[in-house]
């Protein structure tokens, strides 16, 4: 491992959660450009550890390995609560449409979720992406990904599928003219 | 014509109901089948217990069965909003397609986490018994401010918090079914060799359940003694 590497590793260790990319680069003294093949060379190094690197719009982490969920699950997630069916449905549309508007996700729900989502925001499972503008997108957190036992939400079951739908994207087209 | 058994269930929105009176009706997501379960569909909105907030959604889609039906017994009558009525079809499909997935989230959640650094550290939030009553005047506040410093909570000692999971109803049922399956009689307490006392809690609430369901009788002497399970 590069002498870079081990100090960005120490650096996520000790964060505890997830650092920007453009900070965890400042802090190590490294070009941005350089950051991500220095996370492969961690990720990598870190294959078939109890660990692993999560990678995330939220930034980098380091987390349980998906390889011992099914042991970590047998203890109580302090705190963790259930979720509702609202929740569910609203976060499987987050998860799979997202970046997505508030509109979008309302079409195919059919009822207002303005309360739902500020919910998830304020439960860190959705995160918001305001560019001026233009209307706000939701997606999911990392901390939704953990939840769920996995490390990206393309691992999601049909995935592929459900995110490229060509029937619902006309629908969802139709519906703004 | 769906049983309004399903009144009192508290529905997320007009897409949901519609999908589980199909669903009741065992049949699949098409104009038709929506068209059959319009009447319960109005039913249900006229039973009144939506939630205010979701009354609107509830009615869109009600004047859009209303037109879907129309349109099915009078093939010739083509009303301008012919559209929203395919449309809908398509929306429940779509969105049978999204809850089918949020199911399989509440199942697979918490189920194999995922954990950060410090997760089981984390205390819960310390709590005092004792409350300052302020009186202001200056020895009031500075008795006050020293009962404030006499009563700060000690930091919090990091420590793990590993909790192993105790059983679940489900399961207690399911040990009891598979006893009461060799043995047609069983002692409640003999069934709790090594039981956390939480386990203890759930395999009584487990059977209360089986003797409520009329599968088992519970008997018991007097106060404290052994409680017997009988299969009925």
């Amino acid at each position: 491992m590069t002498l870079a590497a081990q100090h960005i590793e120490a650096m996520l260790f000790v964060a505890g959660e997830a650092v920007p990319k453009k900070d965890l680069a400042k802090l190590a003294g490294v070009a941005e450009g350089q950051l991500a093949d220095i996370l492969t060379e961690i990720s990598q190094s870190l294959f078939g550890h109890g660990i692993t690197l999560m990678d995330t719009v939220q930034g980098v982490q380091l987390v349980t390995s998906p390889e011992v969920g099914a042991f970590l699950g047998t203890f109580v997630a302090g705190g963790a609560s259930a979720l509702s069916r609202a929740a569910s449905e609203t976060l499987a549309l987050v998860a799979y449409r997202g970046p997505v508007s508030r509109y979008d996700i309302e079409v195919i729900r059919g009822v207002d979720s303005r309360r739902i989502l500020s919910q998830l925001v304020f439960r860190g499972l959705v995160v918001k992406d305001q560019t001026p503008g233009k209307a706000m997108l939701y997606d999911i957190s990392a901390d939704f990904l953990m939840h769920m036992g996995i490390t990206a939400k393309e691992q999601l079951p049909k995935y592929e599928e459900l995110k490229n739908n060509e029937r619902l994207r006309e629908l969802l087209s139709a519906d703004i003219t | 014509m769906a049983k309004l058994s399903i009144k009192l269930e508290q529905f997320e929105g007009p897409y949901d109901l519609l999908l589980e009176l199909v669903r009741q009706e065992k049949l699949d997501v098409t104009q038709i089948s929506l068209a059959e379960v319009t009447a319960a569909f109005l039913e249900y909105v006229r039973a009144g217990k939506l939630e205010p907030s979701l009354i609107a959604d509830f009615l869109v889609v009600a004047s859009t069965l209303l037109l879907l039906k129309i349109r099915l017994a009078l093939p010739a009558f083509t009303p301008e909003e012919e559209e929203e009525a395919v449309e809908l079809t398509e929306r429940v499909r779509m969105y049978e397609i999204y809850r089918t997935q949020a199911e399989s989230f509440r199942r697979q959640w918490d189920s194999e986490p995922l954990l950060p650094a410090h997760f089981y550290g984390q205390t819960s939030v310390i709590q005092t018994e004792k409350i300052a009553f302020p009186l202001f005047t200056g020895d009031g506040l500075r008795g006050f401010f020293e009962n404030v410093l006499a009563n700060l909570p000690k930091p919090a000692a990091p420590m793990a918090h590993l909790i192993v999971k105790g059983r679940t109803l489900q399961q207690s049922l399911q040990l009891l079914h598979i006893r009461l399956h060799e043995v047609k009689r069983i002692f409640f307490h003999e069934e709790l060799q090594k039981a956390t006392p939480q386990d203890t809690a759930v395999s009584f609430l487990a059977a209360l359940e089986m003797a409520r369901q009329h599968q088992v009788s519970l008997h018991q002497d007097r106060h404290f003694a052994a409680i017997t399970i009988e299969k009925i």
